[in-house]
């Protein structure tokens, strides 16, 4: 055991975890995002808006992230299209999660009965306001578990980027590799950092669970 | 009395004019006509699927109709009649504006469960009207008391009996300041011991003149508490009066045999 090993590389280490960070933000807000426009789409009055959203949740759930991202990185450079390893990995992973959480935002919204919506579009609420007062708050807080799982694996998810050179933790964990023949230790430290990085967004959501309990009538 | 100079009466705040609505090949509604004066309160009574929750919720837009037209106060209920002739939908923002003048009790309560009381009867008057915290919260807790609830003014609905949350129920209607009420049937998912408090808020909201349509199955409350009791059928308004015209001298047998059958059921 050469723990010595890794604390003179830490610096190394850190910025490798950094950079997961700075993905796993990237990728969090992105599917943030993009699974409201994806669970709006799946929700649409128009049939041809709930086709779009439909065929994308499934195209982008049934191909690996490994996959998207060797399209966006090496595929689109032959169309004109160059972008970063980093904003490849990013818009990828924000593309593949938005379709999971866009899924379980619906799941969220699908599970207030009507007459929520109607008592507030009685109270003369427009349509909007309903969704934002009174229908979103109560699926939020219902959805906070599976929410939670998926912000673990966009975390986790993010040493793929790793396959195309972004010197995230688990490429640093490599370098590390080439440098010494200390594989239990590096990848043990590794592995105690993305455990601390995820432990970290856990405890947020259970703390959000906490102030924000899910209430019936 | 002189007979040269007519009583005057005001239009009435609701015309219920020929509305017809169908379910597909199913109408659900057929060529009904009524009015109600500001401060009356209708009583709608008839047996299940007579159209008569169908027709309360046409009143504020929550049914669409497709044939006839409802106006509250001269405004013409969710849709507009063109020119010549055609109806078109009226914009979201309209039909809301018109909403927000009436109140409507559902028979589920429908509280927002992730608000509180107060926060309940507050939200849509701040929200809607943008009116400030302050007075809103004032008028809501004046009415928190006159439903018997205001050390309740924190508690969830998750916390209260059904009772108490359809009391909340109607305190958040009125905390709107709505200029008529609808009452969906606010008693049928009670426990019997519960429904007196809840028909004890009502009575008293008559009392202060609140023009109010109600559709419901408790006959000794509508008799005691309306101006005027409408009794429907199979989507027909049948026939309809004052309570006393209704329950003592019904005219219509389709309406003798209800009052039969309701009487049996009573023992009364």
């Amino acid at each position: 055991m050469d723990f010595g090993f890794i604390l003179n590389n830490a610096p190394l280490l850190m910025e490798g975890a950094a950079m997961t960070v700075a993905l796993a933000i990237g990728a969090l807000l992105g599917a943030t995002i993009g699974g409201g426009v994806v669970a709006g789409l799946r929700m649409s009055r128009h049939a041809p808006l709930r086709c779009v959203g439909a065929g994308f949740v499934e195209i982008m759930r049934n191909t690996p992230i490994l996959v998207q991202i060797f399209v966006l990185y090496f595929g689109l450079p032959t169309l004109g299209v160059h972008m970063s390893a980093f904003t490849s990995a990013v818009l990828a992973m924000s593309l593949q999660n938005s379709a999971y959480i866009g899924e379980i935002y619906r799941a969220g919204l699908e599970s207030i009965h009507p007459r929520q919506r109607e008592a507030a579009l009685a109270l003369g609420m427009m349509p909007g306001m309903a969704l934002r007062v009174i229908l979103l708050p109560q699926a939020l807080r219902r959805v906070l578990p599976p929410l939670g799982n998926q912000f673990i694996i966009i975390i986790k998810d993010t040493s793929v980027a790793s396959t195309i050179a972004v010197a995230e933790l688990t490429q640093a964990s490599k370098l590390l590799l080439d440098r010494s023949a200390a594989p239990y230790e590096t990848f043990a430290t590794v592995a105690l950092i993305y455990l601390a990085i995820s432990a970290g967004v856990a405890g947020v959501l259970k703390l959000a669970e906490w102030r924000y309990p899910v209430r019936v009538s | 009395m002189s007979d040269l100079i007519p009583p005057a009466t005001p239009a009435p705040l609701v015309v219920i004019d020929r509305v017809g609505k169908s379910f597909g090949p199913v109408e659900v509604l057929k060529e009904v006509s009524l009015t109600v004066a500001a401060g009356d309160v209708l009583s709608l009574i008839g047996p299940s699927g007579s159209g008569k929750t169908t027709l309360l919720r046409c009143v504020n837009y929550l049914e669409t109709y497709e044939r006839g037209l409802i106006t509250i106060a001269g405004e013409s209920v969710g849709i507009e009649q063109l020119p010549d002739g055609r109806r078109r939908r009226k914009s979201d923002r309209q039909i809301a504006a018109l909403r927000a003048q009436v109140g409507m009790v559902f028979q589920h309560y429908n509280l927002f469960p992730h608000l509180d009381v107060l926060e309940n009867l507050t939200v849509a008057p701040c929200r809607v009207h943008g009116e400030a915290l302050g007075p809103v919260r004032e008028r809501a807790l004046a009415l928190l008391e006159r439903v018997g609830l205001a050390d309740k003014r924190h508690r969830y609905p998750s916390e209260l009996s059904g009772g108490q949350q359809q009391r909340v129920a109607i305190a958040r209607a009125l905390t709107m300041q709505p200029r008529l009420l609808l009452l969906d049937e606010v008693t049928s998912a009670l426990d019997p011991e519960l429904v007196g408090e809840v028909l004890d808020v009502i009575t008293s909201l008559a009392a202060d003149g609140i023009t109010m349509m109600i559709v419901t199955h408790e006959m000794a409350f509508a008799r005691e508490v309306s101006t005027s009791v409408a009794f429907m059928a199979e989507g027909r308004l049948i026939e309809n009066g004052t309570p006393e015209a209704i329950f003592e001298a019904p005219h219509h047998e389709r309406l003798r045999s209800f009052m039969q059958r309701y009487r049996a059921g009573n023992r009364l």
